[in-house]
């Protein structure tokens, strides 16, 4: 653990007592106090460089004149930024700028805005005595990229786009080629932007000091006239941005620098792909058909709830309330999912709801419960900033969660340790310090085959640890007995040496923390994984400090919340149980209902009763597109289409709506109050930026209106503020949040069981929410989906950067241009053995379909495994892939699906 | 290297990429997009930051040239300017090189694979000593070895030595009569033959070559040799003959004294460190062993770029060991654990010859596993900043040879992060002297603020070139007398590149030390003096040195980036038809910008030779410069 200690110091800047920390360079000291020294290289995200010498100072008793971003600050010292002579020499370094830059920068009255101009008007240069021959004039300006352009004739060559590029985003995807006054910037090995590795983050736009890089998506729209703080609805880090607004569009997504989450850091998704909202397939109008075979008709919200009314009150009385359910979404807000739960529950009067969770982090819940007693991550992004090893599974933040991805890159920087778990040879894997590659399906052996490596050499935690925190070791270390590494070796394919050096690094790093992806939950034995990896973050003290814990990644925006707002057949608010009868009598009695007690369904079992007696004839499907996104999607279709009412509730005509009754157009997260709550458990607000298209309305005000339709009142108040002020005291841990302390940059991080509560930002420290943190000891079984001799291949399915799980938004926008299709990846050996080469097409099958795709050949899959994106609809993939889930939670075995491949 | 870097990160590759794309370069040429990609891979780093190195070091943009032509200072002074253009004519395609450390010998003219492998020979008998140092081999000691081979008793010994640095009297032989060295030269090969009958014949004495026992001429006797010391009299490889020399017994000193003792020799001894800062060596030294980390590194900078000097490429190629026992004694007494020296590409014989040493110092457990501390080399490629001791750091990382700012020290914050010595070879190789020494005898000489010995190099235009190590003070007119001869000398330029330069009739004047030097508004730098003769111009001169330390600007920082090629058009156009008004108060203002504020000495000491020459020399430059607010 990192363990700086710092002190306070006094200096005295141009007469002026201030107080600074010790560590700080004059520069740093001088900004938090206000105080302005001009300067072009240096940035308050990126370290000191001294290249500009614009910030040059005096130093009382220091010969010359030291520039102040290096010089560090000492108490006592007394410094000059302004003087006469410090005037002449700053005057003299920007004259030298302007002999190399656009000359009209400076003799243009009009403020181009850049920070040279206002070095230039800061020491009152006006004319050039060298001549003005900028040797990159004649460069062409880079247009590859979509969003942002680079003007060689106008850089300045300060390395802040290279900085921020090595050290924010971590991709080093430029550098300077040439010498000395020949110097430039270039990409790649001297490629366009768009050729080069660069993933189109922003950053380097954002330190640009001269619109050298610059953002096209702003620049042609101009400057915005509002700006708007909101969560990124792109997935589960949850990135705070202003959303720039200008006439009522969106212009600009600028990341926070005072968020905790990303620290002014974004990826392309959050800054440049929610320019979908303004797309012309939005949808603008309620649409409805009397049946699936029949042309939608536009229709007024009115016309839409009366069908749905009458449909679900005929439904109800010819078949009772559990014949009608719905899916809420994890990418809309806590407050939709609480009332889409509100209305099944105390409106319908059944449990039949559910969420999208329900196919990526159901088993996180499941299994980090059974042994915490809490499903949510027990730690925050920041530990990994201090953590000494991070254990990274089945995820690939890289792609999937790009800003913590380079977070972990920074951290890996410093020197954090890491291990790898994945069948996939990821970005992150290769520079991970062990690679463990296991056969996909194979966690549950790998992770008690590190524990009996812990165990039998003793390196496990302390007795008191496990007397006062823990219960069920025996039967665990029996269990862990069995998978020596020579067994656990043979089952997952990892060699016993990685095994033993990730066992010992684990075990002996004073602070571990684990983060998982959904190549631990989407399995038939998902639940079992999860348990086995929380068990060994109990054996060996890693949970309840920071650096540790165990930490799935959110891959939606709201999976969090969308699960601890009870949209579950299960549970209530924060996973209060639904069979609990005092549960159930606190919610009635604040919905002034009585609330069914049987558990519901989940959505996959919702879908399996369609067309049975007593099965599920309606289904209210908000914000999730199963017919696109589920596993053996042909059969999901067959489902939908036998529906009495579907309801399709979206912001585009999504492959479900092709089966739908009703299609309601809804607001997206820039046409949205309420919060989402992110995957370390901080509540975030969205607020209302832009107007919503048409009649298109948000999530939540759809919700209330059906039910007031239904004759229920479900709303405590006009305002998302008010529906959380009622769920919040219904739920203890929430009880001291409020949309008041939601205004902070930091928010606030649940639990928070009262007002005065700061919040939580590691969970379990003192004890587990379950009392005892509970070894659980699955035994491991095989995946369900094995290869055979017709099926010989095991396919792993996962996201790419540039999209958006469905794709549904990313695809339409310029995102598509980076990553247009999905492809298959695999190994040189097995496409060598079927005569396959990179960027032939091939047939995949199974015994649900046959697709094609476009092989990519390479090393990142094992001999047998093949990996492949699922954003595209038009290719397919789900289609292929069978619904064998997980046993507790019916999350989908994505991750391990049997196929066949040949050539096309 | 690359396999024990301390921490993951794709922006430091290590130094094997330099190697990796030197070989690259040289057996496939400049790689292509695609092949930039596969390299990155290779390396873990990515095409940017390959491509980014390639760009910068000249090695590795290579050109068609059949031959390179040294156009350093020196051998600039003694016409290599003639000599381009002789080659030319013969049809050669000439590639120019600043500085092969052939300074006395110059111009030097370079051809690819003509590395020459020494010859020597064992025996009992007669004891004939020979030099290979590259000066040595440029003045033909090769062609008198293989002469000799034939000529001399079955029984006697050919041994293979550094140089004495008496280079008019090279080729050098030398032989052991009557316990006495007795030397020949300048000796031609076909001289050879005589010298051997000679020596046979009891005749040597009245040989024309004779020049009697070497260590008695006054030349020669008159120094106060101590980093020179064993240089010339026994084969540097071999370990035990240099033991016998003393070699290493100043690292078990060391051992003895511990770092406090170490450090207070060092104090005691008044060290200051050769590189051209003149940093006393116990700070430097004493800040990394205060700092506490598991990892530090002992740099020595042999990346001896200032034409005119060769002093460490001489230590190098004569007493390799004396750098590895200052490096040892370094890590005693800092607790560093590993070693590197980063030596220019332009020395291949030196790191031929070190790196034998190095081996050898392996196998008797000096270096390696059993003490804890061991030595890599690591090539330059071509870059005259990356003598800079932080560029040399970012150039060890395997990234661009950019400066760094300080602080953080390297002592602090060096190689990789960690705690880094970095010191010039000469500095190590004084530092080991002094421990086998002792530190009383080294601060018993020099002046007050410049304790002990310098090593002076005379080069360039002058009939008498010479190495020669003797205490600080004294007048540098006096060293010149001594030494060598101001005849004919019209100007000499001080402390390589980017020093002063001066009239010759004003070193009778300058005391030889860092103070004397710098109240003459002069620097000492690595202790070269370049003479310039009759034809000196002193316009094209400012504008060759301008012209140098554009090319060679690393760019990082505004004032020398930018500041060089501008001070190159003012400077080309001064005192001709093309001079425009303001450009002489408009020279003095960017002196005072570059001087006042550039991030390194390059920038900061790149108008030196420049301001210096023109006022000494103003009727060569249409008049004086302005000073500043003289034009408004």
């Amino acid at each position: 653990m990192i363990e700086q200690s710092t002190k306070s110091i006094s200096l005295l800047i141009d007469g002026q007592s201030v107080n600074g920390q010790s560590g700080q360079t004059v520069m740093q000291v001088a900004r938090d106090n206000g105080i302005n020294i001009p300067s072009l290289c240096d940035s308050p995200k990126l370290d000191a460089f001294g290249s500009c010498r614009m910030c040059i100072v005096e130093v009382d008793g220091v010969r010359g004149v030291p520039s102040s971003c290096t010089t560090p600050a000492r108490d006592g010292m007394e410094v000059q930024t302004q003087s006469e002579r410090l005037s002449e020499l700053r005057k003299g370094i920007t004259e030298l700028y302007y002999s190399e830059h656009p000359i009209d920068c400076l003799t243009d009255t009009r403020n181009c805005g850049c920070e040279l101009h206002d070095v230039a008007s800061d020491v009152e240069l006006r004319t050039i005595r060298y001549d003005n021959t900028p040797h990159h004039f004649e460069t062409p300006i880079d247009t590859s990229s979509p969003f942002f352009s680079f003007d060689a004739s106008k850089c300045i060559v300060c390395s802040r786009c290279i900085r921020a590029c090595d050290d924010i985003q971590v991709t080093h995807a430029l550098s300077l080629d040439g010498r000395g006054f020949l110097s430039r910037i270039i990409a790649g090995a001297d490629e366009s932007f768009f050729d080069s590795e660069c993933v189109s983050c922003g950053a380097c736009v954002d330190e640009c000091p001269v619109d050298a890089l610059q953002d096209n998506v702003q620049n042609s729209a101009g400057d915005p006239d509002d700006w708007i703080r909101t969560t990124c609805a792109f997935c589960g880090v949850g990135c705070q941005f202003d959303a720039g607004v200008k006439d009522g569009k969106l212009v600009t997504m600028k990341p926070a620098h005072d968020s905790p989450v990303n620290q002014g850091h974004s990826c392309i998704k959050g800054r440049f792909a929610s320019a979908y909202v303004h797309h012309e397939d939005r949808l603008t109008v309620p649409l409805a058909r009397n049946s699936i075979d029949e042309e939608f008709r536009e229709v007024s919200w009115d016309e839409a709830y009366d069908i749905i009314a009458d449909s679900w009150l005929r439904i109800i009385s010819e078949s009772g309330p559990d014949s009608i359910g719905a899916i809420t979404s994890s990418r809309s807000t806590n407050e939709l999912n609480y009332l889409g739960s509100k209305l099944m529950r105390a409106v319908i009067g059944t449990n039949n709801v559910d969420n999208c969770a329900r196919v990526c982090h159901s088993a996180t819940v499941k299994g980090m419960m059974t042994v915490f007693g809490a499903g949510a991550g027990t730690n925050s992004l920041g530990d990994i900033d201090v953590t000494d090893l991070l254990l990274v599974s089945g995820c690939n933040p890289i792609h999937g969660h790009p800003v913590t991805g380079s977070r972990i890159k920074r951290a890996r920087k410093r020197g954090m340790g890491m291990i790898v778990a994945d069948p996939k040879k990821t970005t992150l894997a290769k520079m991970a310090d062990v690679h463990l590659q296991l056969r996909p399906g194979t966690n549950v052996a790998l992770y008690q085959g590190l524990s009996h490596i812990i165990i039998r050499d003793g390196l496990e935690a302390n007795s008191e640890w496990m007397d006062s925190r823990t219960e069920n070791l025996e039967p665990y270390k029996k269990m862990c007995s069995v998978m020596t590494p020579e067994i656990c070796s043979s089952i997952t394919g990892v060699p016993i040496d990685d095994l033993e050096a990730a066992a010992k690094m684990y075990a002996t790093s004073s602070a571990a923390m684990s983060v998982h992806g959904l190549g631990m939950t989407e399995h038939s034995h998902g639940s079992e994984g999860v348990m086995a990896l929380s068990s060994l973050a109990l054996l060996t003290g890693n949970v309840g400090r920071p650096g540790t814990g165990i930490n799935p990644l959110r891959g939606q925006n709201n999976v969090q919340g969308s699960c601890d707002m009870g949209a579950l057949p299960n549970v209530y608010t924060n996973y209060q149980s639904v069979d609990d009868e005092a549960n159930r009598k606190s919610f009635s009695e604040i919905w002034g209902v009585e609330t069914p007690s049987n558990s519901g369904l989940t959505y996959p079992e919702m879908l399996q009763t369609v067309g049975n007696q007593n099965g599920l004839r309606s289904l209210y499907m908000i914000g999730s597109d199963i017919a696109h996104t589920d596993p053996d999607n042909l059969a999901v279709k067959k489902a939908l289409s036998n529906l009495d009412l579907l309801i399709v509730q979206d912001i585009f005509f999504c492959e479900s709506a092709k089966f739908a009754h009703l299609v309601l157009p809804a607001a997206t997260f820039l046409e949205s109050d309420g919060t989402y709550t992110n995957g370390e458990r901080r509540v975030q607000r969205i607020r209302k930026a832009i107007a919503s298209p048409g009649e298109a309305k948000e999530d939540w005000i759809i919700v209330a209106e059906l039910a007031q339709r239904l004759g229920h009142d479900i709303l405590a108040g006009p305002s998302p503020s008010e529906v959380w002020d009622e769920l919040a005291s219904l739920t203890p841990n929430f009880r001291g949040i409020n949309y008041s302390r939601l205004e902070s940059p930091e928010a606030v991080q649940w639990p928070v069981p009262n007002a005065g509560h700061p919040g939580t930002s590691v969970m379990h420290s003192e004890q587990f929410s379950r009392g005892l943190g509970y070894f659980a000891a699955p035994e491991y079984s095989e995946p369900n989906e094995r290869p055979t001799d017709e099926f010989p291949f095991i396919l792993v399915t996962g996201r790419n950067i540039y999209h958006y799980n469905s794709g549904t938004q990313t695809r339409r926008t310029e995102l598509a241009k980076f990553r247009d299709s999905d492809y298959l990846e695999m190994n040189y050996e097995d496409a060598n053995s079927l005569s396959i080469s990179n960027g032939d097409e091939v047939w995949i099958s199974s015994p649900r379909n046959r697709i094609k795709m476009i092989a990519q050949v390479g090393n990142s899959m094992r001999k047998g495994n093949l990996f492949t994106t699922f954003h595209f609809p038009d290719i397919g993939i789900n289609s292929v892939l069978s619904s064998s889930a997980d046993g507790y939670t019916f999350c989908p075995e994505y991750k391990v699906q049997a196929v066949s491949v040949e050539r096309v | 290297m690359s396999g024990s870097l301390p921490v993951w990160d794709p922006g430091r590759p290590g130094h094997e990429l330099l190697d990796i794309l030197k070989e690259e370069v040289r057996t496939k040429g400049k790689p292509n997009t695609a092949r930039i990609h596969e390299i990155a891979e290779l390396t873990g780093t990515t095409s940017a930051k390959v491509r980014g190195v390639i760009g910068y070091y000249s090695d590795l943009n290579t050109d068609d040239s059949t031959v390179h032509v040294c156009v350093g200072e020196s051998c600039r002074a003694r016409g290599s300017k003639s000599i381009i253009t002789e080659l030319e004519n013969s049809g050669e395609v000439v590639g120019k090189i600043h500085c092969a450390g052939l300074c006395t010998n110059g111009p030097a003219v370079i051809r690819e694979n003509e590395e020459v492998i020494p010859i020597s020979k064992d025996g009992d008998g007669l004891q004939f000593f020979l030099s290979m140092d590259s000066l040595s081999m440029s003045y033909g000691a090769e062609s008198i070895a293989q002469s000799l081979l034939d000529q001399i008793p079955k029984d006697a010994a050919l041994i293979r030595t550094g140089s004495r640095g008496l280079f008019h009297l090279e080729p050098m032989l030398e032989v052991l009569v009557n316990e006495k060295r007795i030397g020949f030269g300048p000796l031609d090969a076909d001289e050879t033959l005589s010298v051997v009958d000679s020596i046979t014949n009891i005749s040597h004495s009245s040989h024309p070559k004779y020049i009697g026992e070497v260590e008695s001429l006054e030349e020669f006797s008159s120094q106060n040799r101590f980093a020179t010391q064993r240089i010339g009299i026994a084969d540097p490889l071999d370990i035990e003959s240099m033991k016998k020399l003393g070699a290493y017994s100043g690292y078990s000193n060391a051992k003895n004294l511990g770092a406090e003792g170490v450090l207070s020799e060092l104090k005691k001894s008044g060290l200051r460190g050769r590189g051209g800062a003149g940093f006393p060596t116990h700070f430097k030294w004493k800040a990394a062993a205060d700092e506490k980390s598991s990892i530090k590194y002992v740099v020595a900078n042999a990346d001896e770029g200032d034409a005119g000097t060769f002093i460490d490429r001489m230590i190098m190629e004569g007493d390799p060991h004396l750098l590895i026992e200052g490096m040892l004694i370094c890590a005693e007494t800092t607790g560093a654990n590993q070693g590197l020296v980063y030596l220019r590409s332009e020395y291949p014989q030196a790191k031929r010859i070190l790196q034998s040493a190095i081996d050898s110092a392996r196998e008797s457990n000096i270096l390696g596993a059993e003490s804890g501390f061991d030595i890599t080399i690591a090539n330059g490629a071509g870059s005259y900043v990356c003598g800079e001791e932080t560029a040399l750091l970012e150039s060890l990382e395997g990234r661009r040879g950019e400066v760094r700012a300080r602080p953080p020290y390297p002592t602090t914050s060096g190689l990789y992060g960690q705690p880094t010595v970095v010191n010039n070879v000469l500095t190590f190789a004084i530092a080991a002297a002094i421990l086998r020494e002792g530190s009383e005898l080294y601060s018993s000489l020099g002046t007050d603020s410049s304790r002990g010995t310098v090593v002076v190099q005379i080069v360039g235009a002058t009939n008498r070139p010479a190495c020669v190590e003797v205490p600080f003070g004294g007048t540098i007119g006096d060293v010149f007398a001594n030494f060598s001869s101001l005849e004919g000398v019209k100007a000499v330029q001080i402390g390589g590149p980017l020093g002063s330069v001066f009239r010759a009739k004003e070193l009778h004047d300058i005391e030889l030390s860092f103070e004397g030097l710098d109240s003459a508004d002069g620097i000492l730098g690595h202790g070269g003096f370049v003479a310039f003769g009759d034809e000196f111009d002193p316009h094209r001169e400012v504008v060759e040195w301008m012209r140098f330390f554009r090319d060679e600007s690393c760019g990082k920082c505004t004032p020398c980036r930018i500041g060089t090629q501008r001070a190159l058009e003012l400077l080309t156009r001064l005192g001709t038809e093309n001079e425009k008004e303001g450009d002489r108060v408009l020279i003095t203002d960017l002196d005072d910008i570059m001087t006042s504020t550039s991030l390194c000495a390059l920038g900061g000491l790149a108008m030196n030779p420049v301001r210096s020459t023109i006022e000494r020399w103003p009727s060569k430059f249409g008049g004086h410069l302005t000073p500043k607010g003289g034009v408004k």
